[in-house]
């Protein structure tokens, strides 16, 4: 028995050395500082799970992530200013007519795919027919103001746009077109499928990168493609590794153990400040244009009642939402993020009053009454708990009883498609979907988008409608902003929802790393092309 | 054997069609719009009928049932909603990494359970037995994905011994998908010690609970088979300490130790998923949990039912071993 027992010890101890000798080698990946780039590929720790990289169908963080190092759209953030207003980027100029309805858009010329197929306007045609056949993705974003029939190629190097009907927001939409390399897809399409099976584990861009490899739900590798169209210096990172780890504390370990070189927004401020601590790491924080705000339903009792939702508006505490729950976010300033231009800094805020909270509710039909409101919530996020516990402790002290509501993800959507389903409140986080203000007005109090987690006030104003009708319809820039900015202050003065902040946006990363630039459009920021060593 | 071996896959059926149809009807009645999570909140209703009905969700379910197990013959799963896969092509990808992690983990569950089930019998109530049950107590009760952050910790992030995540960085051709067999076949043993080194870790994280379930039962069975007859018989006719254990008694008290072996084997699956999440382990997790956070059904229903087949399977090998471990037990009885 003994000597049993010294051979599992024996074989212990062989493991160990075993994993020491070995280890070492794969812990041994420092970044090797003082060279122009790194000796192993740049690794990107990331949170989600990447479904799908057909840009086509990409819509969450991690698929945009993807498509903006795989593809190039027409226009770009113009990240080299630090601003998410679009440039051209595979176009070259454009012109609106001046009833804002044909986009005349000129091509580069200097272009070619990873296929080494020469980027044309054929392209252009082609990407956006198979982006409205397709219909998934960001299609939303042109469907019913553009026919595939009306995008037309005038020559090689130029394409036009004709929309059924104005739309404002038409070239900041172009960010989220990532031009695919139509002869391959075409070689490659099954029946009538427009590629689609190919692009499930292919790429078919001209982007910075190609697809070194894809481990679907754990890494994907980009390789960079020698010949882009802007060239490369000896200081970027050619190879990439976007590795998917959901647990935080791994995340952690990688960064600080210097096997990560940049690490995901969406860990808990607690790691953040961990990582300020740290002198290897860099935390960068932005105010993101992010909205989190919690949407009143305003087809609801009480909070159908104006009054009712100023006095619960007065009651909240901002500053503890912002201070100790998001940890030093900045208060919102109507719906409009404040980095994203055309925010109106002069519409109505609300500070915590709990005095004028109580003369509102006094004013209210419901005055008298016993008062009490739903409050939906992720219950298994903490912050969320933690802002359940907020609402309810604010809002008993105006005589306001919550019903904390916990629901998933799911059963937020399934809620927000009817009135009657959404509660009075609920905490909602919503990223600009397009670099432009319409995005946070229209998209959000427009009636004609009623219907998803974006529209839980069920806010139906007259007024605020034809005002972004009229402004979508606008070519001239400043009246344009004008008009979304007299719709802002109309709608903030109906207090359609708690604006409670703008989170700030954090990111960490080795301080070897230059060029990050973050401009608040999802997925733009990392574009590891701009990255380079210091 | 081959009677017995028939009749038990026969068997299998109705439990199967069961364990389908009870997942099936759970994931249709699941609150929460899957196709709109997919297709992202700004989809309109003809983007989400159009999918839809692709998805055959307009169908009465018991046809959209029927079509299920109509496709499941021709190996199709159903479309991922959100890799846009079948679901087959999904789980063929990441099971194979599920399964590795599975096996070694119970592979080290019996290479130190029964040693240490043993030696803890021998030295009943002494020190080291003691410590033994402590130790196994605690590791039944210490939540896996905490152990796992505990191993990667000192291990890889103090010691830097063991990598953070992965499964490998040596690239191995894939033959089973297992990459430490396919090492050894295709003779890769840069690629062996690669997979080795990143699997130890996630799978000691894994195996402890089990490992310790597996010294308790040991344990308990050898203390009850010293106190036989016929272990007193064989002592006075003087046969040798570790013959006796080894050769009459741990076959005898084998037979409870496997029935736990089989139940943990098939419940490793399940609870990999947590340490699959600490480790960055490109197994069944991420795709299991994404399924569930988006309702991807056909993905739920799909890792639901490799799950349940491999619970199955494993009780199929484990019946077939107790007739192995114990010639009285008839098989066709």
């Amino acid at each position: 028995m003994k000597k049993n027992f010294k051979a599992l010890m024996l074989c212990f101890a062989a493991t160990a050395l075993l994993a020491a000798c070995g280890g070492s080698k794969d812990s041994g990946t420092e970044a090797s500082q003082g060279t122009n780039t790194l000796d192993r590929p740049f690794v990107y720790v990331a949170q989600q799970v990447v479904g799908s990289i057909d840009p086509a169908k990409v819509i969450d963080e991690t698929e945009i992530i993807a498509a903006v190092n795989l593809y190039d759209p027409l226009f770009y953030p113009d990240t080299a200013n630090g601003k998410m207003d679009p440039v051209p980027h595979l176009a070259s100029e454009y012109e609106v007519s001046e009833d804002g309805l044909v986009y005349t858009v000129k091509l580069r010329d200097d272009v070619t795919f990873h296929s080494g197929n020469p980027f044309t306007a054929d392209d252009v045609v082609y990407t956006m027919q198979r982006m409205l056949a397709v219909g998934q993705g960001n299609s939303w974003l042109w469907n019913n103001v553009l026919d595939a029939e009306n995008v037309k190629k005038i020559d090689d190097y130029t394409v036009e746009f004709t929309l059924n009907n104005a739309y404002a927001p038409f070239i900041s939409s172009m960010t989220q077109l990532f031009i695919v390399d139509s002869k391959l897809l075409e070689e490659n399409t099954t029946g009538d499928d427009y590629g689609q099976a190919y692009l499930e584990n292919n790429e078919a861009g001209s982007g910075p990168y190609t697809l070194a490899k894809w481990d679907r739900e754990s890494q994907i590798d980009y390789k960079a493609y020698e010949d882009y169209w802007k060239g490369w210096k000896d200081n970027q990172f050619k190879d990439v590794q976007m590795k998917i780890i959901t647990e935080e504390a791994t995340v952690k370990t990688l960064l600080v153990s210097g096997q990560a070189d940049m690490v995901h927004q969406w860990l808990n401020v607690s790691a953040y400040k961990e990582f300020e601590n740290n002198d290897k790491l860099v935390v960068q924080k932005d105010p993101s244009a992010k909205l989190q705000h919690i949407p009143m339903n305003m087809q609801k009792a009480p909070t159908d009642d104006e009054n009712v939702r100023k006095a619960i508006a007065a009651a909240f505490d901002y500053d503890s939402a912002n201070k100790d729950i998001l940890g030093d976010s900045t208060q919102a300033v109507g719906p409009v993020p404040i980095v994203v231009t055309g925010n109106n800094p002069d519409v109505t805020v609300f500070k915590q009053d709990l005095e004028q909270a109580k003369e509102y509710l006094a004013a209210s039909k419901y005055a008298g009454q016993d008062i009490s409101v739903d409050f939906m919530i992720m219950g298994e996020n903490p912050e969320q708990r933690q802002f359940g516990q907020l609402v309810s402790d604010n809002l008993s002290k105006i005589g306001i009883k919550v019903n904390i509501v916990n629901a998933t993800w799911p059963q937020i959507t399934e809620a927000a498609t009817s009135a009657e389903k959404t509660p009075n409140l609920t905490l909602i986080s919503d990223s600009l979907k397009y670099p432009h203000v319409d995005s946070h007005t229209y998209g959000i109090y427009h009636p004609s988008t009623q219907g998803s987690f974006r529209t839980m006030s069920w806010y139906d104003d007259e007024e605020t409608t034809n005002i972004l009708d009229e402004a979508r319809k606008e070519i001239d820039v400043d009246k344009q902003l004008e008009l979304y900015k007299k719709a802002q202050e109309i709608i903030t003065a109906k207090a359609p929802s708690i604006y409670v902040a703008n989170p700030t946006h954090n990111i960490a990363y080795a301080n070897y790393v230059d060029g990050y630039t973050f401009v608040g459009l999802m997925g733009y920021d990392i574009a590891f092309y701009n990255l380079s060593m210091k | 054997m081959g009677r017995f071996i028939g009749k038990r896959i026969l068997g299998l059926i109705p439990t199967i069609l069961g364990l389908i149809l009870l997942i099936f009807l759970l994931s249709r009645i699941m609150p929460g719009d899957s196709v709109r999570l997919a297709l992202g909140p700004e989809a309109t209703q003809e983007q989400i009928v159009a999918m839809e009905n692709q998805l055959g969700l307009h169908d009465p379910l018991p046809v959209q049932f029927f079509n299920y197990i109509k496709g499941l013959f021709v190996g199709d799963m159903g479309l991922s909603l959100r890799s846009g896969r079948n679901v087959w092509l999904d789980i063929k990808d990441t099971f194979p990494a599920t399964f590795e992690l599975s096996l070694v983990s119970m592979i080290i569950s019996v290479a130190v359970g029964i040693p240490l089930g043993i030696y803890s019998a021998v030295k009943n109530n002494k020190i080291s037995d003691h410590i033994i049950r402590i130790v196994s107590l605690s590791g039944i009760a210490l939540p896996r994905f905490w152990l796992a952050i505990l191993l990667q910790l000192i291990f890889s992030y103090w010691l830097g011994i063991f990598p953070v995540i992965g499964r490998g960085n040596v690239a191995v051709e894939s033959i089973t998908g297992l990459r430490l067999l396919d090492s050894l076949l295709t003779g890769n043993f840069a690629g062996f010690t690669d997979s080795f080194i990143h699997i130890l870790l996630p799978a000691i994280a894994l195996s402890i609970a089990t490992a310790a379930q597996i010294i308790r039962m040991t344990r308990t069975n050898m203390i009850d088979q010293m106190n036989k007859d016929y272990v007193l018989a064989a002592e006075s006719y003087g046969l040798p300490e570790n013959l006796v254990y080894q050769r009459y008694m741990l076959k005898n008290a084998f037979i409870s130790v496997l029935t736990t072996v089989g139940m943990q084997f098939g419940s490793l699956i399940g609870n990999a998923f947590l340490v699959e999440a600490v480790f960055g382990w490109p197994g069944m997790a991420q795709y299991a949990i994404q399924g569930i956070l988006y309702k991807d059904y056909n993905a739920i229903i799909g890792v639901t039912l490799v799950i349940g087949l491999f619970f199955v399977l494993i009780n199929v090998i484990v019946d077939l071993l107790y007739g192995f471990f114990d010639p009285k037990i008839k098989l066709d009885a």
